[in-house]
Order: structure tokens, then C-alpha cells, then sequence
């Protein structure tokens, strides 16, 4: 008695269930004298109950779970976990005929050397074909032979081919392990093309069997998107594997050139050069580099192309990703330069990263100011002649009127030698030329004015939902990503049960008088008037930055005369000193943007507010701008929007101990959402999802892995 | 229409300029620009000719089609605003996919040979490289 032939029938599905029953139905009723048949089904991430109608019904089915949406991974572990002579790959939107795999068989007995073979592949209703073999028909495009043709004798013989299709293909065990694994690179689509190739490459013959037939849901589990997508974008991979020399002419005959999809183009040559050096020798590469260098201008432009080889250079992990960070007031110590310095701050190591400014100023200032060691960092002064000419020290780009060209394109030329560009200070007329941008807004101090550039940026990131509501009104733009300002100014000593009868205010005297010093003043005055009992041994502190030549200071040192109560004011004090009265500090008072109706204005975060509850003072803020998002009301403070609700508040912290010290407790906890270590986590998702669209391959959805679209 | 609106857009920009500069009492500047303009214009005069001239009308065709010049010799690409803004005027086309990161590639090719390349290549460019 001869010995049986053992098969593995593999195929691999994705909320496939409505063809399956119908697929195993036929597959169970071939002929399979002689035959010892095993069958794989692997799943991509199902969500229609495939695995599990499977498992139920047949129980003759070995049921593999794939982690990615990928079909070439899939035929890997399917073949991965057969042992069999023969492994036949076949889509299951389909039925087979009886004589299905008996007409594999019949053809593999012609010779040693056939390492695979097509079935006969008709359209579902049996009229006319689908694939007899695959052929080329356009420059690396590929279809099938007899598509869409009436069958005729033409098809009724076995034949060699060149390339055969993954849809009903028979492989003899030794090909499969002399060729090794599919390319999961191509994920799906020309898979079956490369891997035709690798067997002729490999020395193995490629044939076609009239008897093995099986009729094709055609387009059934896939979308024709999905295939014109894949079949152009793995067109490159190919060529770069096979025919390197020619991916160059292979750009203008590609479908993402004709039909002008740049951006698919840019990226599969991207991914298609990578391959290349994984297959191909040194002076292969040089002379497809040089070709490129030649034609692609012609294809992506000079900026383009100028970014393909620098973004190459990274992909290919040959130096490390550069991040330029451009603020063009970096020579002040304001907030907007801490909070882009505790990004350097934090990166420096993993990347090079360099900062763009305007004006001289050294990076060991910002040690001074913030305490931050940027020794890591380069730096690189870029003068912009428009505003030297008008003998301005400042970029101001209100002052570009009528310009034909944009002043701040010396910078957007800068931008192109970082893989990573983030315009760290709301200069909106700034067009970023790097792989990936991102814009940090503040608040959108500006109009939508000429040269208007944000809306070029791949990431929109803002302080707080104050400054995101404004940038939807102003600039009709939806932010990608809220990063709270990070807030350190905890303090060990800090108690809520050690505290002193202080109501601290932290602000600088701005000379607008925007922060409300002298209104709160007068508050604290009118509330030791009229209620001199609960105010008794209370004390106001205000502290803040001023300039030379303050005129405000004026105003506040009159009204502090005028009040004749206890009340201290301090400009420009040491930040001991401040820490000091946080410290002690039972009440944090933050007046800015009360009565105002601009809405630049009012306080778009407010990064006091949450040092003073770090340390357990209780915010008593207006209730308006960023502080709304800071302090909930009633909760871990109270927000105010007139002065007698921030003295009605006041009495009552002040009035009750118990109340004061457990809004206190609440004020800490809330403060964590601020600080640090959230800004530092937040800022990591970010840059790793720009360094997935600098970096990143194509993974198709799979909702076990959660992957986004 | 589009090559008109431009044209209308630029005298327009040019206009106003001169106005700023004027209100800002900026004379010397004034006069400056006015003679680079001068300079301008007739530069992109003599270069229309010398397209038409040299071969014979076809140029002509090519230039009006290819607005500022595409494929000119004479006319270099500056890497000026309306250059610059062509990038990523075009919405992105309908990706199926998603992205992941890859494990770093096992290159064949020697990596100090495509290293030195690609600087190389990076060097030829007029957009020069950092320091």
C-alpha cells in the first residue's frame, strides 16, 4: 500500500465568516484518496466571531491566531507550524472542486524541480476565469493570465509560469524551506509576485494545473483601495529587491506618480530604498542613490528630495534624529522658553538637538534662569535681515505687511536639517520644511494674517483647553495634542497644617496692570474694613517681576498707602524667597483677566496657581482662561468673577481651619496633574508618535493590538 | 485666470510695501527696493525673450504652462516663499494603514560605504547641510 501524501491546507482570513462555511464545505468533500489532509486557518484580528465559529463547527480545523493584520506573517505561521510534504495557500472566500488538490499532485509528478503550482482559478459563477498564472502586463505591474476571459482550451493544459498567484498555490516542503520565509514587509498584495521570483531565483519551476479548481469571491475580503494601494507601494519593494537598478524608471510608470499621490510615492521609495540595502550590495546602493539623486527633483522637488536622503539616513539608523527648536524669544526668561527648555531638558540625550534663535544669547543663561543644564544642545544664531534693516531686536511678524516674500523663510530653510522642527513660540509665519513639525501655541496671540503657516504643521499642541477653544475660533484649527505646562515647585516642607494667616499673590507687575494688583489691594483692604474680626493678623504678600521704570509700581505702592492695612509688596524677589512664601502661604490669590474682554488678556494657564497649590495653599482664582481647567470650584479652591465673591471665598477659607486644610489637601492632589513627570510622559507619547510618522512602517488595523488607521 | 490673479496679487504686495515704507518714513529704503524691482523686471524680461529666441516659441508654451519656469535653465529655483508653500499644499491622499515601528535593518551593503554616500549626496545639495 503506497503511503499517504501529507497536505496542509493553509488559509488565512479577516471577518471572512460569511465565506467559511461554503469554503470547508468543499474543501471536506475533495477527493482525498491517498491524501492525508491537515487544515490551518489563520486569523488576522477577526471581530465577526471567526475564531470562534470555527472552533465550534470544525473541529478539523487547527485555528492559528495572528497578532498583526498581516497576510504574509500569516502564511509564515501557518507554514511555521505544518510539517507536511506539501502546503497548499489558498484564499476562503472561494469553493474548490473535488479534484482540487488531486490536480496539484498530478502536475508535481512531472518533475523534482516544480517547487509550486496554480490551480485554475474561475470566478464564483464558474463562466469565466480568474487567474491562470500571473504575468507581467505594465512596467512591474502585474495581473492575472486569462483574467476575465470565457475558458477555452488554451487553459487546459499544465503549464510553466513565471509567476503564479497566492489565491490557490501548491508548494512542495523543500521549496518553501530552501526559499524561506514571505517577506512580511509587503503585508498583502505582490507577496505571492516576490516570492514566484525568490523560488526562480532559487532554481524552482512555477506551473499551472487545469484540474485543480476553484471559484473566487473576486474582491471578496478585501477592498479594491486596499489593493491598489498595496499593489503600488509593494511594486517598489520589489523592484528594489529583484530589478534595483531599474527603481528609479519604475517612479514616473507608478500609479501614486500619475496620479499624484506624492506623499505615497516619497514614503514606498523611502521604505523600498531601506530594503534595498538589506539585499543588495554597496556599489548596488551607491549607483541607485546617485540615479535618485539625479531624477528625483524632477519627481518630488529639490526640498523633497533634499529630505528623502536625510530622512533615509535615519531610517537607516545611521545617525541619531535631529530636532531643531526655533524661538525667536529665547534671549527672554519667560514662561514659553521654561516650558520648551524642560522639552530639551528632557530629550537631549535621545536626540541632537539643536536651538534656532534671532538674537545673542548663550545657552548656559537657561541654567541661570530655569535651572536646566542644556549642555547637550547646540545652538545656531539666525539673523533675520528684515528685522535687522528696521533695527528691531525682536522678530515681531505683525510688522510683515505686504512683503512679497516671507521674511521668516531664512528660517524655514533652517528647518530642513532637522527631522524633527518645533516653532516653540507662536511665530506663525514660519513654514516647516522638516519630515515632521510641530507647533507649541500658547495662546494665538495673532490673526490668520499673510503667510500664515500653522496649518502646515503635522502637530498643533497646546497649554491648556483655554488656549485650544481660542486656537478652533481664531484659526478654525483643531489641536492634536494638550501638554500642560510643567509646575515644579513642590516643597518637602510644605504642610496644611503648618501654615501661616498669609494670602500670597504670585504675579508679575505688568505695566498694563493686566495681573490686577492694585484691584487686589483694594479687596483685601475692603474686606479688613468691613469685617475686622475674621481678617484680624491676616496678611496680604504680593510678589512678582517687574522692570526698571515700572510705572505700575506706582500705582501699587499707592494703593498699598491708601489701604493702611497689612499688606506687603516685593518685586523681583529670589526664588527662595518665594518658595519661602509658598510655604507658609494658607491662601493663593490670581486676579488676571477680571473684567476684561480680550481674550489675550486673561491668564491662559497659570502656572502660580499650581505652584502655590503644590504646596498647599488654597486658590482662590478667577473664573476664567486656563484657571478654570487648574482649580475645580469648591473642590481643591474656589473661582471668583467679581471681587466680592474673591472676599466671600476668602472669609470662608479663612473662617474655617478644617475647610481651609482639607481644600488644601485636595489643591495638592489636583496640582499632580501638572507637574513634572505628567509634562515629561505627555511630551515621550509625542514624540513617539512623530517618530512613527518618521520612522514608522505600514500596519494595517488589528483591533486585538490596537492599532489606529 | 490663475497667472492673472497672481500678477494682481503681486503688484498689490508691492504696492503696499511701498506704502508701509513710505508711512514709516523709510525713503531710503523706498528708493532700494524700487531699483531692485526695476532690476527684477527686466531681468524676467531679458529671460522671456531669450526663452522665445531660443527656441523658437516652443519655450514660450512651456514657460506660460509651467508658471514660474519649471524646467528652465535660466531661471533657478529659489527656495523663496511661493516655492517653499507648494509643500504639503496637497491634502494627503487616502492611506489604508497605519504606522509601527520595525526593528532596525540588517544592512547588506556596508554602512559606512551608504553613510559616506548619503552625506555625500546631502552635501551636493544648495540647501546645505547644518555646520
Amino acid at each position: 500500500m503506497p503511503s499517504m501524501i501529507k497536505i496542509t491546507a493553509i488559509t488565512v482570513t479577516f471577518n471572512g465568516l460569511p465565506y467559511l462555511e461554503g469554503f470547508f464545505s468543499s474543501l471536506m468533500a475533495t477527493d482525498q484518496q491517498g491524501i492525508d489532509l491537515e487544515v490551518i486557518l489563520v486569523d488576522n484580528g477577526s471581530t465577526d466571531g471567526t475564531v470562534e465559529w470555527v472552533t465550534e463547527n470544525c473541529p478539523q480545523v487547527r485555528v492559528i491566531e495572528n497578532d498583526e493584520n498581516n497576510y504574509a506573517r500569516a502564511l509564515n505561521l501557518g507554514i511555521a507550524s505544518s510539517t507536511s510534504d506539501y502546503v497548499v495557500i489558498t484564499n476562503n472566500d472561494a469553493t474548490v472542486h473535488p479534484d482540487w488538490l488531486q490536480g496539484f499532485l498530478t502536475v508535481f509528478e512531472r518533475d523534482d524541480n516544480i517547487g509550486a503550482v496554480q490551480s485554475k482559478i474561475f470566478f464564483a459563477d464558474g463562466e469565466k476565469i480568474n487567474s491562470v498564472g500571473v504575468q507581467e502586463v505594465e512596467h512591474f505591474y502585474f495581473a492575472d493570465i486569462g483574467f476575465d476571459e470565457e475558458d477555452s482550451s488554451r487553459f487546459s493544459k499544465p503549464k510553466k509560469r513565471e509567476y503564479v498567484t497566492g489565491g490557490s498555490v501548491m508548494f512542495r516542503r523543500a521549496c518553501l524551506e530552501d526559499v524561506g520565509p514571505w517577506d512580511e514587509e509587503f503585508i498583502m498584495f505582490m507577496e505571492d509576485v516576490d516570492y514566484s521570483a525568490r523560488c526562480s531565483e532559487h532554481g524552482w519551476k512555477l506551473w499551472y494545473s487545469p484540474t485543480s479548481i476553484l471559484y473566487h469571491q473576486y474582491h471578496g475580503s478585501t477592498s479594491q483601495a486596499l489593493c491598489e494601494y498595496f499593489c503600488t507601494r509593494n511594486r517598489f519593494l520589489f523592484v528594489a529587491k529583484h530589478f534595483p537598478l531599474e527603481l528609479v524608471d519604475s517612479i514616473p510608470t507608478s500609479h501614486f506618480f500619475k496620479k499624484g499621490e506624492l506623499d505615497h510615492l516619497y514614503r514606498s521609495l523611502l521604505h523600498a530604498v531601506q530594503k534595498m540595502t538589506t539585499c543588495q550590495d554597496a556599489d548596488t546602493v551607491k549607483q541607485v542613490l546617485h540615479s535618485l539623486r539625479d531624477r528625483l527633483p524632477e519627481y518630488l522637488g529639490d526640498v523633497a528630495t533634499y529630505m528623502f536622503f536625510s530622512q533615509l539616513e535615519v531610517l537607516l539608523g545611521l545617525r541619531k534624529i535631529r530636532v531643531g527648536i526655533y524661538d525667536h524669544a529665547g534671549h527672554f526668561a519667560g514662561g514659553g522658553q521654561r516650558y520648551v527648555a524642560e522639552m530639551a531638558d528632557h530629550i537631549q540625550d535621545r536626540y541632537d538637538v539643536g536651538y534656532i534663535f534671532n538674537n545673542d544669547v548663550e545657552l548656559s543663561e537657561y541654567k541661570e534662569w530655569f535651572d536646566l543644564n542644556l549642555d547637550k544642545c547646540s545652538m545656531k544664531i539666525i539673523k533675520i535681515p528684515f528685522f535687522e534693516e528696521r533695527n528691531r531686536y525682536t522678530a515681531d511678524e505683525g510688522m510683515v505687511l505686504g512683503e512679497r516674500t516671507n521674511p521668516f523663510d531664512i528660517i524655514s530653510k533652517e528647518t530642513l536639517n532637522y527631522d524633527i522642527f518645533i516653532n516653540a513660540n507662536m511665530l506663525g509665519k514660519v513654514n516647516p520644511l522638516s519630515a515632521v513639525s510641530i507647533f507649541i501655541c500658547h495662546f494665538p496671540d495673532q490673526e490668520k494674517t499673510r503667510f500664515f503657516q500653522v496649518d502646515k504643521y503635522d502637530h498643533l499642541v497646546i497649554n491648556g483647553d483655554y488656549t485650544g477653544e481660542w486656537v478652533k475660533r481664531r484659526w478654525e484649527m483643531e489641536p492634536s495634542t494638550k501638554l500642560y505646562p510643567p509646575v515644579n515647585m513642590y516643597n518637602p516642607l510644605s504642610n496644611p497644617d503648618d501654615k501661616e494667616k498669609i494670602i500670597l499673590s504670585v504675579s508679575r507687575f505688568e505695566i498694563s496692570g493686566s495681573k490686577k494688583q492694585v484691584e487686589m489691594i483694594d479687596t483685601f483692604a475692603e474686606m479688613v474694613r468691613q469685617y475686622p474680626e475674621e481678617t484680624r493678623d491676616w496678611k496680604l504678600m504680593l510678589i512678582g517681576g517687574s522692570t526698571p521704570g515700572n510705572t505700575y509700581m506706582e500705582e501699587v505702592e499707592a494703593a498699598v498707602a491708601r489701604a493702611q492695612c497689612n499688606i506687603e509688596y516685593k518685586a523681583n524677589a529670589a526664588v527662595s524667597e518665594i518658595k519661602d512664601y509658598y510655604r507658609r502661604a494658607s491662601i493663593f490669590w490670581h486676579a488676571c483677566g477680571l473684567d476684561e474682554e480680550r481674550p489675550e488678556r486673561v491668564e491662559h494657564f497659570g502656572m502660580t496657581t499650581v505652584e502655590s497649590m503644590q504646596n498647599c495653599c488654597v486658590p482662590i482664582v478667577i473664573d476664567g482662561g486656563g484657571q478654570r481647567e487648574i482649580v475645580e470650584h469648591g473642590e481643591s479652591g474656589f473661582r471668583f468673577s467679581t471681587l466680592e465673591e474673591l472676599m466671600a471665598f476668602s472669609l470662608t477659607v479663612m473662617g474655617d481651619r478644617n475647610h481651609c486644610r482639607r481644600l488644601a489637601e485636595r489643591a495638592y492632589r489636583r496640582s499632580g496633574l501638572f507637574n513634572r513627570k505628567v509634562f515629561r510622559e505627555n511630551l515621550d507619547r509625542l514624540l513617539a508618535e512623530a517618530e512613527l510618522q518618521l520612522l514608522g512602517h505600514d500596519v494595517l488595523p488589528h483591533p486585538a493590538a490596537g492599532e489606529a488607521a | 485666470m490663475l497667472r492673472k490673479n497672481r500678477r494682481v496679487r503681486y503688484i498689490a504686495d508691492r504696492a503696499s510695501t511701498a506704502y508701509w515704507l513710505l508711512k514709516q518714513g523709510d525713503f531710503r529704503e523706498f528708493m532700494v527696493r524700487l531699483s531692485a524691482e526695476a532690476g527684477l523686471q527686466f531681468e524676467h524680461a531679458r529671460n522671456r525673450i531669450i526663452a522665445i529666441a531660443d527656441s523658437g516659441g516652443q519655450s514660450q508654451l512651456r514657460y506660460d504652462s509651467n508658471g514660474a519656469g519649471r524646467g528652465l535653465p535660466f531661471n533657478a529655483k529659489e527656495l523663496d516663499s511661493e516655492y517653499i508653500d507648494r509643500r504639503k499644499l496637497q491634502p494627503p491622499s487616502y492611506r489604508p494603514t497605519g504606522f509601527k515601528r520595525i526593528a532596525p535593518v540588517n544592512m547588506q551593503a556596508d554602512p559606512e560605504v551608504v553613510k559616506g554616500e548619503l552625506r555625500a549626496i546631502l552635501s551636493s545639495f544648495s540647501v546645505r547641510e547644518r555646520g
